[in-house]
């Protein structure tokens, strides 16, 4: 396969799997760096036009709201231990000022906790 | 802070076919967030919509008691998502704190509630979402670190594939494939889950 020619389907269906070989990979990788034609039909492969856009709103939505959905799980204790003690049976501890009241979200990046300011 | 209803630690117990209880535990990942924003839309508190949800979820742990798998009838996923839509759009309709469910059937539930179209229109949509969102969370760990971050700086961030081609240093069709590679996961984890709405 030299770089100018183009992906047939099966090396399309191999190339999504994630299974081609290193040395095929980098011919096809310079090819699609150029080829808009075997772009779009590695896409299309994918999806049609409207299923990309939902797929992209989709996720570029969830990037803006990731601590929407709070208390799904019970907070974790390392973080809780990051609290001070709080005289308030109501509240989960304090940082600084603050009276903790729950936890917001936690995830891999960070956890946001739900505070007010006493 | 409110936590799951206690009923879904037993719930998880009862359903004992391995696909049921997948299927279980993939509703639960998707539908909880899902029913938030719903609620969270009508204007409803923060409380009154841990309210909500877990009245949706007591009211569906009370019919899967009721599940009896039967040659000609439908699969679990199938039968959870129709009585989960039809739990939700009832719950969101009469969304008012003060208000109690009531006592909830399965039989209730298996009826269509003569809900508005643009509710089940929602709760679709929002559902076709989270199932996007989930299924990116699920398919992260089976790609490596540069992979993942092509994806996500293109698709996700929707940043041009020059420009983090140039900032990986790779080509940009290794940025197209890596992009491409993720969706198609992506699509493959979504159609796993996507037949329980559309059963």
């Amino acid at each position: 396969m030299s770089t100018s020619v183009c992906l047939g389907v099966e090396e399309i269906h191999v190339l999504l799997a994630g299974q081609m070989e290193p040395s095929l990979l980098s011919e096809a990788e310079q090819h699609l760096s150029a080829c808009d034609h075997c772009r779009a039909k590695l896409e299309n492969q994918i999806g049609d036009s409207l299923w990309w856009g939902e797929a992209e709103r989709s996720l570029r939505s969830a990037e803006n709201n990731q601590a929407e959905v709070s208390g799904n799980e019970p907070p974790n204790v390392a973080w809780l231990e990051l609290l001070g003690p709080t005289d308030d049976p109501d509240f989960l501890g304090r940082i600084g000022p603050y009276e903790i009241v729950g936890l917001l979200g936690q995830g891999g990046h960070g956890n946001g906790f739900q505070e007010f300011r006493s | 802070m409110s936590l799951w209803p206690e009923t879904s630690e037993s719930l998880i117990c009862r359903v004992k076919d391995p696909q049921d209880e997948m299927a279980w535990n993939q509703f639960m990942a998707i539908y909880r967030p899902v029913i938030y924003r719903l609620a969270k839309a009508k204007g409803l508190q923060h409380a009154d919509v841990e309210d909500l949800v877990q009245r949706v979820f007591v009211s569906l742990a009370g019919s899967l008691a009721d599940w009896k798998p039967t040659a000609s009838g439908p699969a679990f996923r199938n039968w959870l998502g129709r009585i989960a839509k039809n739990a939700i759009l009832n719950a969101l309709a009469r969304a008012k704190p003060d208000q109690a469910a009531g006592s909830t059937t399965v039989n209730d539930l298996l009826n269509d509630w003569p809900a508005d179209s643009a509710s089940e229109e929602d709760l679709l949509r929002e559902s076709r979402l989270q199932a996007f969102r989930w299924a990116t969370e699920q398919i992260e760990g089976e790609f490596n670190e540069p992979t993942w971050f092509m994806f996500q700086e293109t698709a996700i961030k929707g940043r041009p594939v020059a420009e983090v081609a140039g900032q990986v240093g790779k080509s940009a069709g290794a940025v197209y494939i890596a992009r491409c590679r993720v969706m198609q996961r992506i699509k493959e984890k979504v159609n796993e889950v996507s037949e329980m709405w559309n059963g």
